[in-house]
Order: structure tokens, then C-alpha cells, then sequence
């Protein structure tokens, strides 16, 4: 066989890529002749001198990428990531707390659908006035709520609190628990029925929280101290 | 090595395989698997070598022989994996645990001996002895530059068409040529050191 020929097949052999066929033929080779045998002897050891070399630059390579991934992950300590993500977290709940704990927000959260609560007392121009009420609060139109709510006046009981609750309602939203309305609140719960008994109740507990005075008290005032110099 | 752009929705199954191609592919590949399992298995090693103060090696160390341990095996072998993370981690975990029991030096009179896959500490070690290394890597580097490279190139399995580009030789004949006399010269210094130590 050529010489050529012959470190081909060597070569294949050495890299692990030879066929089964030719490995064969290279191995009745190698017991036939020994001369044969000891060039490939020699090319098992110069190949070990490659593979040690390989190694080595390869471990440069390793550490070279060691290097460069530190300096890109190297710019912040690691604990920065979680401190800023946690920040980030708590700044976004103190956010959203204000908003919970906005009168407005609450005003909203306590209404209460008539059909839950107001029976049979009906109409067609009352049906439309409360309707017209109802829309007027939930669009956050809270004065023409409170003129139509009081434009509702009624002998049953059931309707009167209803509209009652949601002047009241209208005027939180406006105003925050003031003192008069906190006045007006505690009159109507005198007699007020189930369920304004209740949220009522709630709603005034609410107020003499730490909760609201903190997330929402607190903040506003704070807030509306910074607002003028950002600007 | 800066403007590595690795795709990050590479599985394991798709880097054995470029890997096993060889050449630039498998060079990629290296890398891009390398920085893909490099923290998990640093902040594993760290933690393994914190617990024992007897083991006097460095998790640096333990991370890179793995890795070219485990390099060698995807080569070699087509090994069952699941996890190309996983392996690269049992390795190293074995070549700690192979290291710690030289480090502590405890000698129990009938003990039972365990052994922990590699038996020994670096990737080397595993195919040579020391002296073998040092003369391996005499004989190399007593070669030029270019055989270096191209013996190199060679081994990492590049066609001879891209040793040609790479290098800016002609053709890939003449790379054949070239690789051909490099090798010779490697085996003639590899056998003179030989008979030297002899």
C-alpha cells in the first residue's frame, strides 16, 4: 500500500473513525509485519503527545470563557439581581395598596347591585331614574349620583337605604371619610338593615385601620409633598 | 470569543451531535454547552469542597478536568445520557471524591478500596503519568507554530478543506501535505524522547 494510503488509514484508526472493514485489515497488517506494526506504535504515541495538547488548550479556552463570563455577569454582585427584583416588588404592592385603599376604590368596592337588595318597589320612570343612578356611580360621575340618589326619595324602607348608602358612598368617594361624612356614616347605621349594617360596619373599621392610614393616609401626603418638586 | 452567540434552545441531544461532527461545529458547541452548564456546575463543586476541608484541590479545577473528561467520552463513546449537565456534575463529583481520598491520606488496614468511576485526578492523569506528560509536551512544543495548529486543527476533526481556509493554504492537498510531514516530525521528536528517557 502507498505511504500515504497507509497514514490515511492510520489516521482513521487513530481518530476512531475507521470502517470495521479497514480496522481489520490495518490490525492482520500489523501481526504480519512488525515493522508495520511499530509505525503505528509510533503514531499511537504522537497522537497521546496531541491529545495532552488538546487538553491543555482546551482548559485555556475554559478558562478564557470563565473570564469572559464573569465580566458579564461580574458588572453586579449576584445578590443585586434579587435585592432589585425584590425592591421592585415591594414598590409595585405599595402601589397597588394605595389604589385599594383609595376612597374612590372602596366606594366602588361596597356598592351594592339593587337587585340584591331592592324587591318589588317599581315604576317606570323610578326604574330609570335608579338605573340612570347606578350608572352615574359606576362611571365615577359621583355628583350626578348623589342628585339622583337623593332624587329618589321613597317610603319603603329597603329602596331608602339603598339610596342612602350610596349618597353615602358617593360622598366618600369625593370627599375621603371625613368627619361629617363619619357622622353621616354612624347615623345611618343606627338603623340602617343587613347587608349596609355590615359593610358599613366594616367600612368604618376599615378607616381606623393602621392599613389605611399607612398605605393610603401616608402616602398621599407624602406624594403630594414630592409631586411639586418633580414637576 | 466575545461574540459568542449561543442559542439558547439548544437540548443536549443537538450539542452531542455537533460536537461529535467535529471541526467549527464542535467548537461552537464546546463553548455554548460550557456556558450553558458552567454556573449550575461551579455553584455545585463550590459547595462540595466547602463541606470538606481536607480536599486540597480548587473547584476551578474540578469544573474544567470534568468537563474535558466528559468532552473526551461524547467524542469517543455514544454514551446514554439524559442530562449533559448531569454528567458533567457525576464526573466532577467523582474526580472530588477520587481526589479527597488521596487528600485525606487515611490508610485503612483492610479497607475495603472504592472507586469512583476515574481513578484519577485530572484528564490527563487518566490517560498519562506525569513524566509521560511532560515529555509528551516537550516533544510538542518543540514543534513550529503552524504544525501545532495544524496537528491541532487535525485532531479536533476539521476537513482538510477548512484547514486550508483557516490556515490560508492553497488548497486541501496542500494541507494534506502539510499535516502529513507535521505528524512525521511529531512521531520522529515523540520517539527521540523516548530513547532519550530510556
Amino acid at each position: 500500500m502507498e505511504e500515504h494510503t497507509l497514514s490515511y488509514l492510520i489516521d482513521q484508526y487513530l481518530l476512531g473513525t475507521i470502517s470495521p472493514e479497514d480496522r481489520k485489515q490495518l490490525e492482520e497488517r500489523m501481526a504480519a509485519d512488525p515493522s508495520f506494526a511499530e509505525l503505528v506504535h509510533d503514531s499511537k504515541e504522537a497522537y497521546k503527545a496531541l491529545i495532552h495538547a488538546r487538553h491543555l488548550q482546551l482548559r485555556e479556552k475554559l478558562r478564557e470563557l470563565d473570564k469572559d463570563d464573569m465580566k458579564q455577569s461580574g458588572f453586579a454582585p449576584k445578590w443585586f439581581g434579587w435585592f432589585a427584583f425584590l425592591l421592585l416588588l415591594l414598590l409595585l404592592y405599595v402601589y397597588m395598596a394605595f389604589f385599594y385603599f383609595n376612597p374612590s376604590a372602596i366606594a366602588r368596592r361596597n356598592f351594592i347591585h339593587p337587585d340584591a337588595t331592592v324587591s318589588s318597589y317599581s315604576g317606570h320612570p323610578f326604574q330609570e331614574t335608579l338605573e340612570d343612578a347606578n350608572e352615574a356611580f359606576l362611571t365615577k360621575d359621583y355628583q350626578t349620583a348623589i342628585v339622583l340618589f337623593e332624587s329618589l326619595a321613597t317610603p319603603y324602607a329597603a329602596q331608602d337605604a339603598y339610596n342612602r348608602w350610596h349618597i353615602l358612598l358617593s360622598q366618600l368617594a369625593l370627599e375621603g371619610p371625613t368627619s361629617n361624612w363619619k357622622a353621616a356614616m354612624d347615623l345611618f347605621l343606627r338603623d340602617a338593615p343587613e347587608p349596609y349594617a355590615s359593610k358599613g360596619g366594616q367600612l368604618t373599621t376599615l378607616f381606623d385601620s393602621w392599613m389605611y392610614n399607612f398605605f393610603y393616609v401616608r402616602m398621599r401626603d407624602n406624594l403630594s409633598a414630592i409631586k411639586p418638586k418633580l414637576i | 470569543m466575545n461574540h459568542l452567540h449561543c442559542n439558547l434552545f439548544l437540548r443536549d441531544e443537538d450539542y452531542l451531535r455537533e460536537i461529535q461532527a467535529g471541526g467549527s461545529r464542535a467548537d461552537i458547541a464546546i463553548s455554548c454547552l460550557y456556558l450553558k452548564y458552567r454556573k449550575r456546575t461551579y455553584s455545585y463543586m463550590n459547595k462540595l469542597v466547602s463541606k470538606h476541608d481536607q480536599f486540597r484541590g480548587v473547584p476551578e479545577d474540578l469544573v474544567h478536568d470534568a468537563f474535558i473528561i466528559m468532552l473526551d467520552k461524547l467524542r469517543t463513546d455514544t454514551p446514554e445520557v439524559h442530562s449533559l449537565g448531569g454528567l458533567w456534575i457525576g464526573i466532577g463529583k467523582k474526580l472530588f471524591l477520587n481526589q479527597l481520598k488521596k487528600d485525606q491520606r487515611t490508610v485503612l488496614v483492610n479497607d475495603v478500596e472504592e472507586k469512583y468511576g476515574y481513578e484519577e485526578d485530572t484528564p490527563d492523569a487518566f490517560i498519562f503519568s506525569a513524566d509521560e506528560q511532560l515529555r509528551l509536551e516537550t516533544a510538542f512544543s518543540s514543534m513550529g507554530q503552524r504544525c501545532q495548529e495544524i496537528l491541532l486543527l487535525w485532531l479536533n476533526q476539521y476537513s482538510m478543506i477548512e484547514i486550508a481556509q483557516r490556515m490560508s493554504l492553497s488548497n486541501d492537498a496542500m494541507a494534506r501535505k502539510i499535516k502529513f510531514e507535521c505528524f512525521k516530525k511529531l512521531k520522529e521528536l515523540v520517539k527521540s524522547g523516548n530513547k532519550t528517557q530510556r
